[in-house]
């Protein structure tokens, strides 16, 4: 049975926003991926990488706090439920987080966060071009 | 155009502020001279780009310059905010900066962000986005 145009019409906008839906979703879990990408700390004989969480007592790394939900992969759960429109919190919440980010007197900042941030635009680019 | 050259054009800017403070640059130790409020420069890259396969056209590089103001605990936190705002009004969004090696264009208006203590100093740092081509 042939459709008719309304009918087609929203089907066009249930596959858009369904589109929207994943390369937003996609593309948040891009920076996160990126952020939470470990680097052994220099105090555990790593070297000092930029844009990778440093990893030695393993307590930066699972302070993340995704829309309320504690731990490394939480922002998995946090994104799996995420909506066009929806809002997402992400927070590390290791006393250490912001020194780590920035840096000090004693050591450079990491710029985990700051640094995948700002590649958002790339990673949409990117999941814009699966779809 | 080259990392280099945007450093260099950055720096160069930063170093045009009045009133001028000390400035420590990456991969160089605090001298003994150098007394508090200073500024801390620190580079940081982004992406680098060159948007055809056959690696013709321009060449773009993003990332932020992050001078973080060093300044005296104790002296509540509004001398070094004052300073932060004047790096910020040095660096408008939409400025750019060119010379024969290319062009370094401000994306935003800079970041200020919490400031923190660290030892015997009161930090606050300032990104400032960028993009050369």
């Amino acid at each position: 049975m042939t459709k008719s145009f309304t009918a087609q019409l929203k089907d066009i906008e249930k596959m858009t926003v369904k589109n929207m839906r994943y390369v937003a979703a996609e593309a948040i879990q891009d920076v996160m991926e990126a952020a939470m990408t470990p680097s052994r700390g220099v105090t555990k004989g790593g070297t000092f990488e930029q844009g990778k969480i440093p990893v030695a007592e393993a307590e930066l790394i699972n302070s993340l706090t995704s829309d309320g939900i504690k731990g490394a992969k939480s922002y998995t759960v946090a994104i799996a439920g995420f909506d066009i429109g929806d809002t997402l919190k992400f927070a590390w919440t290791a006393p250490h987080a912001l020194p780590v980010e920035v840096g000090t007197s004693k050591m450079q900042g990491r710029h985990f966060v700051s640094i995948n941030a700002k590649r958002f635009p790339e990673f949409v680019a990117k999941r814009a071009k699966e779809i | 155009m080259r990392e280099a050259d945007i450093s260099r054009v950055l720096r160069a800017r930063l170093k045009t502020m009045t009133p001028a403070y000390p400035i420590l640059y990456e991969n160089q130790d605090k001298p003994d001279t150098m007394t508090r409020p200073y500024l801390a420069v620190q580079m940081v890259r982004v992406s680098r780009r060159t948007p055809s396969m056959n690696g013709q056209g321009e060449t773009s590089s993003r990332g932020f310059m992050q001078v973080t103001v060093v300044a005296d605990l104790d002296q509540f936190a509004g001398p070094a905010e004052t300073i932060a705002d004047s790096i910020a009004v040095h660096f408008p969004k939409a400025l750019r900066l060119t010379d024969a090696s290319g062009k370094v264009t401000i994306l935003d208006a800079p970041n200020i962000l919490p400031a923190m203590r660290d030892g015997a100093d009161w930090r606050v740092n300032v990104q400032i986005d960028f993009l050369a081509i």
